[in-house]
């Protein structure tokens, strides 16, 4: 798979949403992919960018799936959960201004776009609540944890790199 | 209509959300409204008490926050309120980066809510999502259009939200020349998407309810009021300082609400796009007329739900005003200024029009120049007793002639036409009836 965009979302400031940004930031990408970080960005402007991007994407960020802290998940992002695929669940029924979040941003763009696809790389994470310190960062548990979260992103670029649209 | 139809109530119960909760409750019985009530029961926030014993610099970054779709008029109206209690004067230039700064989050919040928000309802769907299926080349382009937006804020403030690179008097950091041209470029090239909006604008069925109020808002001798002027009433036709807020708001309190509503010459009044389009028509850009032409926008108007075309109407002066605007920035250049002063006492008020209306912030402060008081009144909260009238003038009539589930549409699309903060929250909720 040709042109992987990796791109880390979330916010250095809200505790452990730091991952994606500070993963992508240290990832030292094989050839032929291109990392970008898009930190703070709101789902539109999500939606926007992948949109533009004509090019598999991967999607690192914090993600509630029910795992536990610190652990990670890499998957495809489907309308219709199967084959390795999974939906993102949509945070709000209807849409508002406060109720758009990546789930939404994403759809958005897959109704929009050519079918290009979207992976997430998810990682679980121990709080969201901004720590007591300045700069922000990530909990020390996951601090901990960044290692062993670095190493399995290089394996998931990896193999994207190596495997066609329709294996994965 | 038969009995069963003729005897219900409408619940629209609020969620928690971050700016706002609302609520809407009718009862209707043998086809008469017995009851309506618009109820806000948003938790007290304290940002009037966060800014205490802040530096004069500190408050509008602290007061920005307020809201995270209006973040570039709060932080503007504190400035200016925090400058008029220290006599500070703020130079020409300042005062051109403010104007397209408030322009640029006019563009995002109005372009946010014609599209996302309100569009759904007149197309039919429930939300942005079934309308990127049925209507694609719609929902890119108000994608490429919000994009512009907070590129253009970025470009002036330093970054999309929460702006930094503004303070008192002036910029911290000025804006780099190249991106001003590239962002002139880039709004000349969009034209055509803001005309296709007044397109797809001038096609929306617009419910046919009027009612007259007193529509208040900024006004400037020389300008489309938006970031100064003094506030001008539609019912006396004069002006009256912005130091004079509190005789203006009047604010008091109702038992169904935790946010103060406003009154000043009648029983309520209205402020946002429609007031100041319905104020300050003559002032508008020629583009901007000749799109409320296109779109049967005749001043003054009197239907509330016409107010989002005035939002568009709006978002066709600003792209084009702002092109001019940047046209004179870069064909003057920008100098760094002397942007220091000497903190101290006073007391100050300031008013911007924020996309959703008129926007009064005052600071008192000490001798040190630290605030010991504070008062923000925004604009949400001087409509909400101006909407609860609409509905309860147009409520009997809709019972007579619509379903109940059309009664609660166009309830909630009367009360998101406003664009209050609490619009999101209405568009989360369930709707009960009781028979």
């Amino acid at each position: 798979m040709s042109g992987l965009v990796v791109a880390g979302i979330g916010s250095r400031y809200m505790a452990d949403d730091a991952v994606g940004p500070l993963l992508v930031e240290s990832l030292d990408p094989p050839p032929g992919v291109r990392c970008e970080l898009w930190e703070d960005a709101d789902a539109l402007t999500i939606a926007h960018r992948l949109l533009e991007i004509s090019a598999p994407v991967l999607l690192v960020d914090c993600a509630d799936m029910g795992l536990t802290s610190g652990a990670w998940r890499c998957f495809r992002v489907s309308p219709a959960a199967g084959g390795g695929a999974a939906e993102l669940v949509l945070r709000s029924r209807t849409l508002s201004c406060h109720g758009l979040g990546l789930a939404e941003g994403v759809r958005i763009a897959m109704e929009l776009g050519d079918g290009r696809p979207v992976y997430i790389f998810g990682v679980q994470p121990f709080r969201l609540e901004p720590l007591p310190r300045p700069g922000g960062g990530l909990s020390p548990a996951l601090c901990a944890r960044m290692p062993a979260l670095r190493a399995a992103l290089r394996r998931y670029v990896g193999a994207l790199c190596t495997t066609s649209e329709e294996e994965v | 209509m038969g009995d069963r139809d003729s005897t219900y109530s409408i619940s629209l119960n609020h969620v928690t959300r971050i700016e706002g909760h609302g609520s809407v409750r009718v009862s209707v019985r043998d086809g008469r409204v017995e009851e309506l009530t618009l109820s806000i029961v948003e938790a007290q926030r304290f940002f009037e008490s966060f800014t205490r014993g802040m530096s004069a610099h500190e408050i509008p970054w602290i007061v920005g926050r307020i809201c995270g779709i209006c973040c570039v008029a709060h932080q503007l109206a504190a400035c200016k309120a925090v400058e008029a209690a220290l006599g500070l004067a703020v130079s020409n230039q300042s005062r051109i980066l403010r104007r397209l700064l408030n322009e640029s989050q006019i563009l995002q919040s109005h372009l946010l809510h014609v599209y996302f928000l309100a569009m759904p309802d007149y197309v039919g769907v429930p939300s942005v999502l079934p309308l990127a299926e049925t209507h694609p080349g719609l929902v890119r382009r108000a994608l490429r259009l919000k994009h512009l937006a907070n590129m253009f804020t970025t470009v002036i403030g330093g970054r999309a939200l929460h702006p930094m690179a503004n303070t008192l008097r002036g910029w911290r950091r000025l804006p780099e020349p190249d991106a001003l041209a590239d962002i002139h470029r880039r709004l000349s090239a969009a034209l055509p998407d803001f005309e296709a909006t007044v397109d797809i604008a001038a096609s929306l069925k617009i419910p046919d309810f009027e009612r007259e109020t007193e529509y208040v808002s900024l006004k400037h001798p020389d300008e489309y009021a938006l970031l100064d002027g003094q506030v001008y009433s539609s019912d006396t036709g004069e002006l009256t300082p912005v130091s004079d807020y509190r005789r203006i708001t009047n604010e008091f309190t109702v038992p169904h609400s935790t946010a103060k509503w406003a009154r000043w010459h009648r029983e309520s009044y209205m402020v946002g796009a429609l007031a100041r389009v319905n104020n300050n028509f003559d002032q508008l850009h020629p583009a901007a007329r000749r799109a409320a032409e296109s779109l049967g926008l005749r001043v003054p108007c009197h239907n509330p739900y016409m107010n989002n075309l005035a939002q568009v109407v709006e978002i066709i002066h600003c792209a084009h005003n702002s092109l001019a605007m940047l046209e004179d920035v870069l064909n003057r250049g920008l100098v760094s200024e002397d942007i220091s002063y000497t903190p101290g006492p006073g007391e100050g008020v300031g008013a911007v029009e924020a996309p959703r209306g008129l926007l009064f912030h005052a600071y008192r402060l000490d001798d040190t120049g630290r605030c010991t008081g504070s008062d923000a009144v925004i604009p949400t909260s001087q409509n909400i007793n101006n909407i609860e009238r609409d509905m309860q003038a147009f409520t009997p009539r809709m019972v007579a002639t619509m379903p109940p589930d059309q009664v609660r549409l166009h309830l909630e699309m009367l009360l998101r036409a406003y664009d209050p903060c609490i619009s999101c929250s209405v568009h989360m909720l369930d709707v009960k009836f009781v028979q």
